[in-house]
């Protein structure tokens, strides 16, 4: 599953790869601009600053970086400005109150963000419960060799974060739609005037080559 | 050992957060039991969580973090989580607990013909139908097709549905052109969860009163 296919990316070389259009991708703006984007680590700082000392400064810190990418993330869903404002500060307040649960083994700050975000938006804006694995569910096969093996290859999020925005231009759409857009497949098939093979190739593709760069980079 | 996994597309679905609920339900349901699908939703929501981060801002307004920071003591208003059976977290994946308000015991099966009983899931969206299914061992589900796409997912014990074997996790995408015919195995009852999505015209008080499994 998502296999990479080295011998097709490879065939369109990066450097030419059109900007995203539509969702312009910005540098994240940092605690400290020299040094670019707060790295993971330095957010993981502040979360665990929150989780342990309960301390507003790092939630402030946290809020700075993440609200406003919240509040796009939900306002490309379809969202009016001031419903995902609340939906963003509501998230906001969901990373204070569920701090201790956040585990900087098993994700980065920005997924563990995003999957509340994601979570907000379900709720709210299509009204909709969301099934999810309770952490003390214990039904995993009991062949799974240890704990690591739910951790994502994808982890590396400075190489991840670059990997992102050198995806070619069909690629790029098709991720934005479905991450930002509240798309399922079948529904950028639509969109797009797609087959619904096409779309399903073009995410599978995008992602094997977000793993690729990702797993060059760390060799 | 799961061997029947939601489609790569459905994970996608299920982590970018664009499946439907009772969908979501049976892939989450699956994913419960299966590192591999676990691992693989971890890093569609890494995918997501990049492109959070490198995604454009949309500011906000200028009191928005002192009016959060005035509700950071406040006491949370989320209901709190019913209390879960042991029975309960042994015989179903936690993704249904809250489903059956964490205890398995007090579910209202129907009876559905000889072997089968079922039982109404709740959902907050239109347009699918979910049931749980209880099969005695050696009993079959009436032969049926559908109209839509039907996701089965094996909660305990296992069914043969004449092609293939499924065991407790597996998860079965059949869609209209399969007519199938699910046999419990012998020996244990063998407990479903049923997702299908229907063509809205059989939604509505009428379509409750239709056998699930016969649609004409």
């Amino acid at each position: 599953m998502f296999e990479a296919e080295p011998a097709v990316l490879s065939a369109r070389p990066s450097s030419s790869a059109p900007p995203m259009s539509g969702v312009r991708m910005t540098e994240p703006k940092g605690a400290s601009a020299s040094s670019g984007p707060p790295a993971n680590k330095e957010l993981v700082g502040l979360m665990s600053a929150v989780a342990e000392k309960r301390s507003r400064e790092a939630f402030a810190g946290l809020f700075e970086h993440f609200a406003p990418r919240v509040k796009s993330f939900i306002m490309r869903a379809g969202a009016a400005p001031d419903v995902a404002e609340e939906l963003a500060q509501e998230t906001m307040l969901m990373v204070w109150r569920k701090a201790a649960s956040f585990d900087a083994s098993k994700a980065a700050v920005s997924t563990w963000v995003f999957t509340i975000a994601r979570n907000k938006r379900i709720d709210r804006l299509r009204r909709e419960n969301r099934p999810e694995i309770d952490p003390e569910d214990l039904k995993l096969d009991s062949e799974t060799p240890d704990p690591a093996a739910a951790v994502s290859a994808l982890q590396n999020r400075s190489i991840l974060e670059t990997a992102i925005k050198d995806l070619t231009e069909d690629q790029a759409r098709v991720i934005r739609m479905a991450f930002y857009e509240d798309k399922s497949h079948s529904a950028i098939a639509e969109e797009l005037g797609l087959p619904l093979g096409t779309v399903k190739s073009r995410i599978r593709l995008a992602l094997g080559r977000l793993r690729t760069m990702v797993e060059q980079d760390e060799v | 050992m799961t061997i029947h996994h939601p489609s790569e597309d459905l994970l996608f679905d299920y982590a970018a957060g664009s499946l439907p609920e009772p969908v979501a339900l049976a892939v989450a349901g699956h994913a419960a039991h299966c590192a591999g699908c676990q691992r693989r939703i971890r890093e569609i929501e890494d995918v997501g969580g990049a492109a959070l981060e490198t995604a454009e801002t949309a500011a906000l307004s200028a009191h928005a973090l002192d009016a959060v920071m005035a509700r950071l003591d406040a006491p949370a208003e989320e209901p709190a989580k019913p209390e879960v059976t042991a029975e309960t977290r042994a015989a179903l994946p936690s993704p249904l607990w809250p489903y059956v308000g964490g205890d398995i015991g007090k579910i209202r099966w129907k009876r559905k013909g000889k072997g089968i009983e079922t039982a109404d899931v709740p959902l907050s969206c239109g347009g699918y139908s979910a049931h749980l299914l209880r099969i005695q061992p050696g009993h079959s589900v009436p032969v049926h097709t559908h109209r839509g796409t039907e996701y089965t997912l094996v909660l305990k014990g296992a069914y043969h549905d004449g092609a293939e074997h499924y065991a407790a996790g597996d998860l079965q995408v059949a869609d209209a052109s399969l007519n199938h015919q699910p046999v419990a195995d012998p020996g244990e009852v063998c407990l479903c969860l049923a997702v299908l999505d229907e063509p809205l015209r059989f939604t509505g008080p009428v379509a409750r009163y239709l056998n699930p499994f016969i649609r004409l």
